[in-house]
């Protein structure tokens, strides 16, 4: 029984009059104490598809249909009383830019406090003990001092930190990591990753990566679901995607990575779908080097090419 | 590759260069959009056409017939003087109109280029007029109008004159904020490099970016202009006894409304109240056409 | 601790210095109005005067002097708190201001709390939830507000309370006949209680509530829409969305959501308050209210020139006064506004 499943998630934004389908049949399934990445390219889903997890969507979204189903919870059922219940303690999710994504007026370790004092009650004094003992743990230097800063004085990895000490603190069973290297250099981008692997294995918890770069992904998980245009083209193991991809879009993808420089987005000729039209078809298929006729008259199945190892194509191979 | 079976763009909808109109109604909806535009078109309509409608005499005075309430001879009734109400609402929104929009458009046009230069320029032309800007923000704006006119004069140019001082700073802020982050822009980069006068790069390039902003702000200030003119007629500066103005309406009537005639101060306020609301919507729908850019 | 305490030297010796600027700006500004505008002669002399009347008042008032020992002269002038004599008055501008300043004080303040209590809560609500009946009634009220003439709301609510219903008193000034109140404060409502006259504490709430509402209703927009605003943004934030994703309840969101409401929404009604010092003029007039802006008028309805500046000098002088005070406010609730200067 997996821990998370997601099946035929649909979601639409509102756009000025027009709705724009981000998620057209999402099908996901992540297992207890993996690691697994969601990669594509920007605007593929995969930012939406994990707010729809933690149901935080902004209100122009709307899901139009489909399941998920995180530890036995129906979350799309859940009320938000019940929601705010099981945030944080069952799961949390950590953004990008983790200095926007941290309150500018109070200090970094009231907020962890703050967190703290809710799940778990206690004092403030207990609280902010707490704070610094985690903001030690993930290795930020002078935890006393830093606990009283702001946000803004925080560094970009720093602030990352922060975030995951609120984690930390939490001590959720899934974590979900939106980017959380982006806008980072390097020696900071390692040191993070090397932090959320780390946290992850203390907490005993399971991870799901957002990213775009494949480096991150082969880096720190074990599983892969590369998205496309609102839908899963291929999920498997980290070996079998990129050693062996089936889908000729996780090929092309992977074919980017080993030509470009890393940080770049990868890019391949043609452009992506407009997410306003409904679409027919493959939505990979006018940029498909290998698409024949029945690529944009059906829409493809979900081939089984080996064990957890799957493919949304109309032919096993690219 | 099957190049010739691309999936159902509709092109036009996505490359068409919607008109000005077209957006507008789009962002906020065709009913808004014509009900306020057409609402304001009327009453523009009836000032301008005021002397030729079939009213009545707006300035005749007729003391037998004072006071006399609504109806169906003066839909508006008549006030102290006898007068009739309805025509005089009409009429009054010449002086009104005209006196806010003189006052708009000369705050503007000496507004605008001033922001231009002033954030193409930079330094300390830019750091003074935004010092200045910031001196009269505190200003009470009617208190200090009633100085002027009593200094200078209670005659319609001054008013003119005062209420467009107090547009300046609005429209010198909104340009420059345009034209700031579009000094280092490629195209006027090169038009520096070709030697293109400095006055010739701002009028040329760069103002034509805030014509948008600054036409969107205009019904606004407009708004803002009638009512202070409105306010000062209140209190007697401005338009003189017996032109029709709403503010001086009002205050001719005001000794009655205690009395329990309501109908001289209550129309020309409701007309006043209704031309600064259209104003500010008609605003608001054109501020809806300035495209954000992140 | 060390670099805190730097911070806040510098950012207010900034303050106290745009302070200083500004007053000179308005001080220079008043001057200019006062003795180069028009004819100041004839202004402070009056329209019945002879010559040597005349020729006194350009001695008295240094004109045939360069300009800037007559701007000297003016500044030490109102140093000494000399603002002139009022001419139907009689009196020294400024006793009469001392005089009148609480009545506008106390009107202001007054609608001001009034206008804060119905556009802070309303745009709480309209901000959090944008669809609500709250938010269009919300933006209706605002949209009124800032259209309706505040001189024809005020007759308007004289018309109905006082001439249809009976229910408010006459508009003719603060107290009803009658009623003797101590001058403590100057402020009818603060000193009638501190008599423990609850009568006269009755009536002066009486003769306020028609043009502080006026007046609060007409100004109050401009606070509803910057809350309601910043509501709005901060509730789309990445960080309202990480409390939330880390399971805060929906108090602690709403406390970390008004946190960054305080310093927009607190300079909005700084602002206010310093616009209406001046800006009751129009009301003061109808309901014959005798404070800043009914000297004011009357000064010009007698061509008695100095009340009217020393008027808008004080106003000018409040207003500054009050955004920086709220500047410093905002630096005290905002950390990186100290660090911005």
């Amino acid at each position: 029984m997996a821990l998370l499943e997601i099946s035929k998630l649909e979601v639409t934004f509102a756009s000025g009059r027009e709705r724009l389908n981000a998620l057209r049949g999402v099908n996901m399934a992540v297992e207890a104490g993996s690691r697994t990445a969601i990669l594509g390219e920007s605007g593929c889903g995969k930012t939406v598809t994990a707010l729809s997890i933690a149901r935080l969507l902004p209100s122009t979204a709307s899901v139009l249909g489909g399941k998920i189903v995180f530890d036995g919870r129906d979350m799309l059922a859940l009320s938000e009383e019940e929601l705010s219940g099981i945030r944080g303690s069952q799961l949390c999710m950590i953004f990008q830019h983790a200095a926007l994504a941290l309150n500018p007026l109070y200090s970094i370790g009231r907020q962890i406090a703050d967190v703290f004092q809710h799940h778990f009650g206690g004092g403030q004094k207990a609280a902010w003990h707490k704070a610094i003992e985690v903001l030690a743990a993930t290795g930020i230097p002078n935890p006393e001092e830093r606990a009283r800063d702001y946000p803004h004085q925080y560094s970009g990895g720093m602030a990352q930190r922060a975030l995951i000490a609120m984690a930390l603190v939490a001590k959720p069973k899934l974590l979900i990591a939106d980017e959380p290297t982006s806008g980072l250099d390097v020696t900071t981008e390692h040191q993070v990753l090397e932090l959320i692997q780390r946290v992850v294995g203390d907490l005993r918890a399971t991870l799901l990566l957002i990213t775009h770069d494949m480096a991150v992904v082969s880096a720190v998980c074990d599983r892969v679901v590369v998205m496309y245009a609102g839908v899963v083209m291929e999920t498997g193991t980290v070996a079998q995607i990129l050693e062996a991809p089936a889908n000729p879009y996780s090929y092309e993808l992977i074919k980017c990575f080993r030509h470009s420089k890393r940080k770049q987005m990868p890019f391949i000729p043609g452009r992506v779908p407009d997410l306003r039209e409904p679409g027919q078809g493959c939505c990979f298929a006018p940029r498909c080097p290998r698409a024949e006729a029945i690529c944009s008259r059906e829409d493809p199945p979900t081939l089984e090419i080996g064990t957890g190892h799957f493919s949304r194509c109309h032919f096993g191979e690219p | 590759m099957v190049a010739n079976q691309l999936p159902e763009f509709s092109a036009a909808r996505l490359f068409a260069r919607r008109s000005l109109y077209g957006r507008m109604v789009e962002a906020n909806g065709a009913w808004r959009v014509h009900l306020n535009l057409a609402l304001l078109l009327v009453i523009l309509v009836l000032g301008v056409l005021a002397p030729l409608l079939p009213l009545q005499d707006p300035v005749k005075p007729d003391p037998l017939g004072s006071l006399r309430p609504p109806s169906s001879e003066h839909l508006f009734g008549t006030d102290t003087h006898g007068m009739d109400v309805f025509a005089r609402v009409i009429h009054a929104i010449r002086a009104d109109f005209a006196l806010a929009l003189s006052s708009v458009v000369i705050g503007a046009l000496i507004g605008a280029p001033l922001g231009a230069l002033s954030g193409y320029l930079g330094g300390w032309f830019d750091n003074f007029t935004t010092r200045v800007t910031e001196v009269f923000q505190g200003f009470p704006q009617i208190l200090f109008a009633m100085a002027i006119l009593a200094a200078a004069g209670n005659t319609l140019l001054n008013v003119v004159l005062v209420v467009a001082f107090y547009n300046i700073p609005v429209y010198s802020k909104m340009v420059r904020s345009v034209v700031v982050p579009l000094r280092e822009v490629e195209y006027v980069q090169a038009a520096k490099v070709a030697s293109v006068p400095t006055l010739g790069i701002v009028f040329r390039y760069i103002l034509p970016n805030a014509l948008v902003p600054v036409f969107s702000q205009l019904p606004l200030s407009c708004a803002y202009a009638v009512q202070m003119i409105a306010g000062l007629s209140f209190l007697g500066l401005g338009v003189t006894i017996p032109t029709p103005e709403w503010g001086s309406m009002i205050q001719l009537g005001a000794n009655q409304m205690i009395f329990g005639h309501w109908w001289p101060s209550v129309f020309p306020g409701l007309a006043l109240f209704l031309s600064v609301w259209l104003l500010s919507n008609v605003s608001d729908l054109l501020k809806s056409l300035v495209v954000r850019r992140s | 601790m060390l670099e805190s305490a730097r911070q806040w030297c510098l950012f207010l010796l900034k303050r106290l210095g745009f302070l200083c600027i500004s007053l000179i700006g308005v001080s220079l500004v008043t001057f200019v109005v006062t003795h180069q505008i028009g004819d100041p002669v004839y202004l402070l002399v009056g329209p019945k005067h002879t010559q040597e009347m005349l020729d006194n008042m350009v001695r008295e008032l240094g004109l045939d002097q360069p300009l800037y020992a007559q701007y000297c002269r003016y500044i030490s002038r109102l140093a000494q708190g000399d603002l002139g004599v009022s001419r139907y008055t009689f009196s020294p501008v400024l006793s009469d201001i001392r005089l009148r300043l609480p009545a506008t004080l106390e009107l202001s303040t007054y609608a001001l709390l009034l206008g804060v209590l119905w556009a802070v809560p309303l745009g709480l609500i309209a901000g959090r939830h944008k669809k609500s009946w709250a938010a269009k009634f919300a933006d209706l009220s605002a949209r009124a507000g800032a259209s309706m003439p505040a001189f024809w709301l005020g007759l308007l609510l004289i018309f109905v309370f006082y001439a249809e219903l009976h229910w408010l008193p006459a508009p003719m000034g603060r107290i009803g006949r009658g009623f003797e109140v101590g001058t403590v404060t100057g402020w009818y409502t603060i000193d009638s209680l501190l008599a423990g006259n609850w009568s006269a504490f009755g009536s002066s709430v009486r003769h306020l509530v028609l043009p502080a509402l006026t007046l609060a209703f007409t100004t109050s927009p401009s606070i509803l829409l910057i809350t309601r605003n910043t509501m709005a943004e901060v509730m789309k934030t990445d960080y309202i969305r990480t409390a939330k994703s880390f399971g805060m309840p929906p108090q602690t969101i709403s406390r970390y959501a008004v946190r960054n409401l305080l310093v927009p929404v607190s300079t909005m009604i700084a602002m206010t308050y310093g616009y209406l010092l001046s800006g009751t003029v129009l009301v003061e007039v109808v309901f014959t209210w005798p404070g800043l802006g009914f000297y004011a008028v009357e000064a010009m309805n007698h061509s008695d020139y100095e009340p009217i500046m020393a008027v808008v000098l004080l106003s000018a002088g409040f207003y500054l006064l009050v955004y920086v005070l709220s500047d410093i406010l905002s630096a005290i609730i905002d950390p990186r506004i100290r660090v911005g200067g």
